[in-house]
């Protein structure tokens, strides 16, 4: 059963074997949850979207029928599920941890007003600080040009699938994905002069 | 050759490595001589590399447990056909009653295509059969006890009246039994005409409930009827019998025969069984008309010719007897047969009386004129009777009657019986009626039954005084005297010393 595919392992928990389900949850619950986490970019929001996803493919399991790809149903599902949370959380204001203090956009930010932790834990800082930059480039992305470069960044999609995911020509996709490329590097100017100090 | 211009847009297939071979290595050609390109494939490439830092972050297991619990909970259950079906059924009330209906439709249909009928319903259908039965006995005035009796009494009737044949069951019996009115299926020609004739079972029954009644009755009443049917052809009965009623020796169902073959009736289809006591309506009526003068026999005669008939298994001489029996008598005789002997010694063994002849008269007396008729042919005259009373000798008017030795002295087993002299079972004058007969029929006696009866003739004074050594002198003269005898001219010597001739008798059964 651990071979199978991820549609036929479908198939099996729509008969009823709850064992084929542990399975694909077990493949698919990280890079989901990391999709919708860099997505959403709230670990407790990704958490209850990522329940949500898996709570909606349990659901409609009975009228399965095997016609596309699972990892493709799936991450519709889920990107179906971030749009709508994103589209709430419009309407919700959050206090970002990049974004200046003040409206003027030249004070420190609040993740560099954080106090560092000694010269032990410099490259450690350096990396979080990396990471908070790379997730606060991506959080800065459009939603379409987002999701794509997280599906081709993060879950190492084909341009093809992310196309049947959004549901958009490949084109259209590989366009979204320049211009989320090029927002990436303007924002990581500044990272890759620290990554080159950590170095 | 490719440009700045198609590079950029095969950029990101180059990046993420989605070109084929050939086009890749165009592009790569067009990297090596074009500085811009490189700086923008690196300045993507470092993208990458940063997003790369970014590492997967695992879900917490909380939510792992939580969908697997959920699932688990809201799994498909198992599909199948059935299963839906009868949910669906179960569901839906008319459903339900539609499914019941075909159920014990279905188990009814199977019950009585297995079974013939249904089992739950078949003990109260006996119930109500036996009901019915008990009423339809109660309504012809059977009573079970009555049919029990009338079953029994049917099954022994089939016994005695077999004789040689096998007995047959009373049910047998009852399958044979043909109704009135319509054409006897194994006699073609016979019409069962008779409509006051019942069943045989049922008029046995109705005979021994009619004799559990009365208890015991006088033998000319009940004889005839009760005893017609059980009366046949016995095998040899043991001298040792002491029952000389008329019952037990025959006499009567003899004469029915008797008047059966007179009246037609006594022959017998090829596949009618040999006089079966009650079995066959005809034949009781047939011997109750010869007891009782009914109308019925002409009928059942004229129809008789018709068939193909099967002599009943009587002996040659036994029809002779028969025939003998049917023939007027001297009234002389006839008068002396209606009372005891006066010769007879008191001192004797019990005496029987000579019922035998008083019943053959009363049975014979309407058929007399039937049989009187052929009488004037010379074929049908029968030879001289020698009727005598004297026939209470101890035990020889059983066997006499009953037994191989026929009833009237016939002349068969005649060296049997003088052999029996001997021995003390048969009286002198029977022997003398045998020797007679034989003497007239041409033929004579063994040397030994010769010797024996010599010696008896010259050991009982009774048997000498008698004839015996009157005709061993005389020769054939005692047959000129016998057919006077019979013609009526002459009364038998012998009624005038059996006065003379019993004080001797009476030594002679001191000798015994």
């Amino acid at each position: 059963m651990r071979d199978d595919t991820d549609e036929a392992l479908m198939l099996r928990y729509r008969d009823g074997e709850v064992r084929a389900f542990e399975l694909l949850l077990t493949r698919h619950r990280r890079p989901v949850y990391n999709f919708i986490l860099r997505f959403v970019g709230n670990p407790m929001q990704a958490e209850d979207l990522l329940q949500e996803t898996f709570l909606r493919v349990i659901k409609v399991a009975e009228n399965y029928e095997r016609q596309a790809k699972f990892t493709t149903w799936l991450y519709t599902i889920a990107r179906n599920l971030c749009v709508d949370a994103s589209r709430r959380g419009k309407h919700r204001k959050a206090t970002s941890l990049d974004a200046p203090l003040e409206e003027d956009g030249e004070s420190a930010a609040l993740v560099e007003i954080l106090p560092s932790q000694g010269q032990a834990v410099d490259r450690q800082v350096i990396d979080k600080q990396a990471g908070v930059r790379i997730q606060q480039a991506i959080d800065r992305l459009v939603e379409e040009q987002r999701e794509v470069f997280i599906m081709r960044e993060l879950l190492d999609m084909s341009f093809k699938e992310i196309a049947e995911v959004v549901g958009c020509p490949e084109n259209t996709v590989k366009s979204r994905m320049r211009y989320a490329l090029e927002k990436l590097r303007e924002t990581l100017e500044d990272y890759r002069d620290l990554a080159q100090v950590a170095q | 050759m490719v440009e700045c211009k198609d590079f950029d847009e095969r950029l990101l297939d180059y990046l993420y490595e989605e070109l084929s071979a050939v086009e890749r290595q165009a592009c790569e050609q067009h990297l090596t001589g074009c500085a811009r390109c490189q700086g923008e494939l690196s300045s993507f490439g470092g993208v990458r590399r940063a997003a790369r830092q970014l590492e997967l972050v695992e879900p917490p297991a909380a939510v792992s447990a939580k969908l697997m619990y959920q699932a688990a909970q809201l799994a498909p259950r198992r599909r199948g056909r059935v299963l839906p079906f009868v949910r669906k059924v179960w569901q839906h009330p008319a459903y339900a009653m539609a499914a019941c209906f075909l159920i014990v439709g279905g188990v009814t249909s199977w019950q009585i295509i297995v079974h013939g009928d249904l089992p739950m319903v078949t003990p109260v259908l006996q119930e109500k059969s036996a009901v019915k039965s008990d009423e339809g006995q109660a309504a012809t005035g059977r009573t079970p006890a009555v049919a029990a009796t009338a079953e029994a009494a049917t099954a022994e009737a089939a016994k005695a009246e077999a004789g040689g044949a096998p007995a047959r069951p009373a049910e047998e019996a009852v399958e044979q039994k043909p109704e009135p009115g319509f054409f006897d299926r194994k006699s073609p020609g016979k019409v069962i005409s008779s409509p006051s004739i019942s069943s045989p079972s049922k008029g046995l029954a109705e005979v021994s409930a009619k004799e559990l009644a009365k208890g015991p009755t006088s033998k000319s009443s009940a004889a005839p009827k009760t005893a017609l049917p059980q009366e046949g052809y016995r095998p040899t009965p043991s001298p040792a019998d002491g029952d000389l009623s008329l019952d037990s020796i025959g006499g009567v169902s003899k004469k029915a025969d008797k008047a059966r073959s007179e009246a037609g009736d006594g022959l017998l289809l090829k596949n009618e069984q040999p006089a079966t006591g009650g079995s066959g309506k005809a034949s009781r009526g047939a011997v109750n008309a010869a007891n009782d003068d009914e109308p019925a026999l002409p009928e059942i005669r004229r129809s008789a010719p018709a068939q193909e008939v099967v002599q009943l298994p009587l002996g040659k001489d036994q029809n002779q007897q028969l025939a003998r029996d049917t023939l007027p008598q001297p009234s002389e005789t006839r008068s002396r047969a209606a009372k005891p002997s006066a010769a007879k010694p008191v001192d004797r063994e019990p005496q029987v009386p000579n019922e035998r002849n008083s019943v053959v008269q009363a049975s014979t007396a309407p058929l007399r004129e039937e049989a009187e008729a052929p009488a004037g042919a010379p074929a049908a005259a029968p030879p001289p009777v020698r009727l005598d009373n004297n026939l209470s000798q101890g035990q020889a008017p059983a066997n006499r009657l009953a037994g191989n030795v026929g009833e009237d002295g016939a002349c068969r087993d005649v060296e049997l019986r003088i052999r029996s002299e001997g021995q003390g079972r048969v009286s002198a004058e029977d022997l003398w009626t045998d020797y007679q007969c034989l003497k007239r029929r041409g033929q004579a006696a063994s040397a030994r039954a010769q010797g024996d009866l010599r010696r008896l003739a010259n050991e009982f004074p009774s048997f000498r005084s008698d004839e015996v050594l009157a005709e061993r002198r005389e020769g054939e003269g005692s047959d000129e005297r016998n057919q006077r005898q019979f013609d009526g001219l002459e009364s038998p010597p012998r009624a005038k010393k059996a006065k003379r001739a019993a004080p001797k008798q009476t030594e002679s059964n001191k000798a015994y």
